[in-house]
């Protein structure tokens, strides 16, 4: 959903304070979040950063209300173990259990689900999945 | 009422428990949707992997062996039978590479085949009156 496509975007970029910081996890990665894939330019073999994507949305209904349950992922790139933990240490801080800014929608919840770690060729990924659910206004 | 296709031919006979029969009817819906989720991402090159999404389940006698990097295929491609004293049914592949193009690499986007299959009937559960 392009909708929370762009709420995920928005609260990676937010800035706070004044002077305007960003968070931990924008510092750390040096700002380097992309939506389904690294854009052009960026050196894959050498540097770490982050992807996420969309992987389903299920819609759900009760008695009054419509809700859209939408799974994402994230895959965290790194080259060392302790990069990647602290990568995803930082993950978890700025989205589990947040509420979003999602346009036409009311953010329930943020929820992670599951993660799992795994050695690819040369470098180190974390996979992060997170359930957002959402109702409609 | 939750929809699942049942493809009674697939249940072992040796099963009786009804409740143990619906979650491997299950398994065989979960299995069939991840392979045509395989297809529809079109991560498909030799077909091996897709050979190998399987279900099996505790005391189901199909005692299959992981495939290693390299390894030859021996017998039956399929994931192996669960441990454990509780009765599990598992949906899955025994190819070494099949998490990397379940969960994505930095050069391929996550398939997300068994997930997403999951996902489909768990709602479809979810949703049952």
């Amino acid at each position: 959903m392009t909708e929370v496509d762009t709420a995920i975007e928005s609260r990676f970029d937010a800035t706070s304070g004044a002077p305007a910081v960003h968070n931990a996890l924008y510092i750390a990665i040096s700002g380097k979040m992309y939506n389904e894939e690294a854009p052009e330019g960026i050196d894959i073999e050498k540097e770490s950063y982050i992807t996420f994507h969309e992987l389903n949305a299920q819609p759900e209904y009760n008695f009054s209300s419509s809700f859209e349950v939408v799974s994402y992922q994230f895959n965290i790139f790194a080259f060392t173990i302790t990069a990647l933990d602290s990568f995803f240490t930082k993950l978890k801080d700025l989205y589990d259990n947040c509420t979003l800014t999602v346009s036409g929608y009311t953010s329930v919840y943020m929820k992670r689900k599951q993660s799992r770690r795994m050695p690819v060729e040369n470098y180190w990924q974390r996979v992060v999945e997170y359930e957002v659910y959402l109702q409609k206004t | 009422m939750a929809k699942v296709f049942i493809d009674k031919d697939k249940i072992v006979q040796g099963v009786q428990d009804p409740a143990k029969k619906f979650l491997i009817a299950l398994g065989y819906a979960i299995e069939a949707q991840a392979k045509r989720n395989q297809k529809e991402v079109n991560y498909i090159d030799t077909g091996r992997s897709m050979a190998s999404i399987s279900t099996n389940w505790t005391g189901s006698g199909m005692d299959r062996k992981a495939m290693t990097a390299g390894g030859v295929a021996e017998g039956i491609y399929g994931i192996g039978q669960p441990q454990g004293e509780e009765f599990t049914v598992v949906v899955g592949s025994n190819v070494f590479y099949f998490p990397y193009i379940e969960l994505g690499t930095k050069k391929i986007r996550a398939g997300a085949m068994l997930r997403n299959a999951l996902a489909k009937y768990v709602a479809r559960i979810r949703g049952a009156k």
